[in-house]
């Protein structure tokens, strides 16, 4: 088995990731990043390949380019193109890979900066061909210079869906209407509190640019409405919107038809966090995005020693915060590895502490103001599938509930939600959920779910090659 | 005869990306010109088929995610099956089916 060892491995090339990677390999620490896609950037810098890259590429662009080649230049060894479906909890840790040359990276220390997935949203007819996720929609546009269809409903909440707004209308894909889940006087009762903080104004003032936007070419912007349904035998063909309240309930005397191919659903960022949970590492509920984030010391070390997480894998704060945290994991890392001792760790930390506190508080405010309501399945049908994977319908969810599960865990056990190919990522967060409204469990407990290797599908010759066999 | 991409934005559309390089794969037993760096989800939706993949219990299945996550987009490629359009990019001679049970 083709193998390597190093002092830190990373996994996730974003912001998060490249940042740790370059204060430890600053200090000396040999590091690798390993990265599931063909480029290193994340998400967030969206790098195109090579063949797309633009001749004038946009700031953000650059800042990702730059942050890569800083990376390479301070001896970070980057991997991309590689997905990790295993972590063996040895000394050192045995992180299984597949698709790259290697099969598996030893490593002392590890910082998880996987990053964060869409919340799903449930409502009938969502899983049709043409139902995408905002992320999904950018990424179209500006990575391949894809349409994502030939009219377009955003749906969602959040500043993201005025981003992604803004850059269909830029290429001139024809938006039928921008849907906002939150009223005006529940956003702006929120960004009233939030006068004092500093960090608030520029993005106040991009999103009224957004706004300017959509108001010169006349696409309704409308708060407190959401889609709630999509129309179509195979494909989508329409939308049904409606307005809704605080809690996401439909106010069916407002619904309206519209006549698109695509609906793009942004219903918020969430953590993943496939990885603390197959190290166990212990999680706590995240104040409002009703999900678990992994529970780290003031060096961003998880409750398993040697692990680390920094950035939207552990709670959603954004590219600057995802930034400052990758710097304060770096700097944990190399201290646990004895590269260099308290005072001067604290000391090397001592600016991106002071930087992140003011991006903690922005988050929250961002997550404070387009909470998404507690029922996450406010507008499924009994028969709208919640774990598209195995194709499980509510009904059969609720039916698990109602039969006594009162965990994710067994939710699974009793149904198969779950147990298809994403692994639960994406219906475990609602289960979660479900259990804690249905069931009256405490959504700590509800949320219980063991992952196991391999979290990615692999094929029977790699999972044994890892056991020696041949 | 192949199939056009009508979904591709125009070269230099707000994107001074000029292409070069077009070689010819096959969907569904169709040849299509594509350029190097394409995604198969791109070259798909650019042609308008969305239906990629029919899932259990027989309801189509597209591109959602597009971060390679979700497990929606696969279709077989080259006889193998369950591989996510997302992330693959296409090569000269490839050869891709859409419209199968994907998730077994």
């Amino acid at each position: 088995m083709i193998t390597k060892t190093t002092s830190l491995a990373i996994l996730g090339a974003g912001p998060a990731g490249l940042s740790a990677a370059v204060e430890a390999a600053k200090l000396g620490v040999d590091t690798v990043v390993l990265d599931l896609h063909a480029r290193a950037g994340g998400h967030y810098f969206n790098i195109p390949p090579k063949e797309l890259q633009p001749a004038q590429p946009s700031s953000v662009l650059n800042e990702g380019y730059a942050l890569i080649d800083q990376a390479r230049m301070a001896g970070v060894e980057i991997w991309t193109g590689v997905e990790v479906w295993g972590i063996y909890p040895e000394s050192p840790f045995r992180i299984c890979l597949s698709g790259g040359e290697h099969e598996e990276i030893q490593a002392q220390t590890i910082i998880i900066a996987t990053g964060a997935i869409e919340r799903s949203w449930p409502f009938p007819g969502w899983t049709l061909p043409g139902v995408m996720t905002a992320g999904g929609a950018l990424s179209l546009l500006k990575n391949q210079n894809i349409r994502p269809g030939r009219k377009v409903l955003v749906s969602g909440t959040g500043p993201l869906q005025l981003a992604l707004a803004s850059e269909l209308v830029d290429r001139d894909v024809e938006v039928a209407a921008v849907l906002e889940l939150k009223t005006w006087k529940h956003i702006s009762n929120s960004w009233r509190a939030a006068v004092s903080t500093a960090a608030t104004y520029p993005r106040l003032w991009e999103g009224l640019g957004y706004l300017r936007t959509l108001k010169k070419k006349k696409i309704p912007y409308r708060m407190g409405w959401s889609v709630i349904r999509a129309l179509g035998d195979n494909e989508v063909t329409g939308a049904i919107i409606a307005r809704v309240d605080a809690a996401g309930n439909p106010d069916l005397s407002t619904q309206q038809t519209v006549d698109v191919d695509c609906i793009n659903l942004g219903y918020g960022l969430i953590p993943e966090t496939q990885f603390t949970r197959l190290l166990e590492c212990k999680h706590q509920l995240h104040p409002y995005l009703h999900v678990w984030t992994p529970v780290r010391d003031e060096w961003l070390q998880t409750s398993h020693p040697g692990v680390f997480a920094a950035g939207d894998a552990a709670g959603v704060f954004g590219k600057r915060a995802a930034v400052l945290e990758g710097k304060i994991a770096g700097f944990g890392a190399a201290l646990q590895l004895k590269r260099l001792n308290e005072a001067m760790a604290a000391q090397l930390s001592r600016r991106a502490r002071k930087q992140i506190t003011s991006e903690y508080a922005f988050a929250r405010l961002l997550h404070k103001t387009f909470s998404v309501p507690e029922d996450p399945c406010i507008l499924a049908s009994p028969d709208t599938l919640i774990c598209r994977c195995e194709c499980i319908q509510y009904a059969q969810i609720l039916e698990a509930i109602r039969d006594g599960a009162t965990s994710v865990q067994a939710v699974k056990y009793h149904s198969r939600a779950g147990m298809g190919l994403c692994r639960g990522i994406y219906c475990g967060p609602m289960i979660s959920r479900l259990i804690a409204l249905h069931g009256d469990i405490d959504l700590q407990q509800a949320s219980r779910s063991d992952v196991r290797p391999p979290i990615f599908p692999v094929t029977l010759e790699e999972a044994l090659h890892h056991e020696g066999l041949p | 005869m192949s199939q056009p991409q009508s979904n591709r934005l125009p070269d230099g559309h707000n994107s001074d990306v000029k292409l070069r390089n077009v070689f010819q794969i096959e969907i569904d037993e169709t040849i299509v010109e594509v350029y190097p760096g394409q995604t198969i989800a791109a070259v798909l939706l650019a042609c308008g088929k969305r239906i990629f993949n029919y899932a259990p219990d027989g309801t189509p299945r597209s591109y959602v995610c597009g971060i390679g996550r979700c497990f929606n987009c696969l279709v077989t490629v080259n006889d193998e099956a369950g591989i996510r359009a997302c992330k693959t990019f296409v090569q000269p001679g490839m050869k891709i089916l859409t419209g199968l049970q994907e998730m077994m």
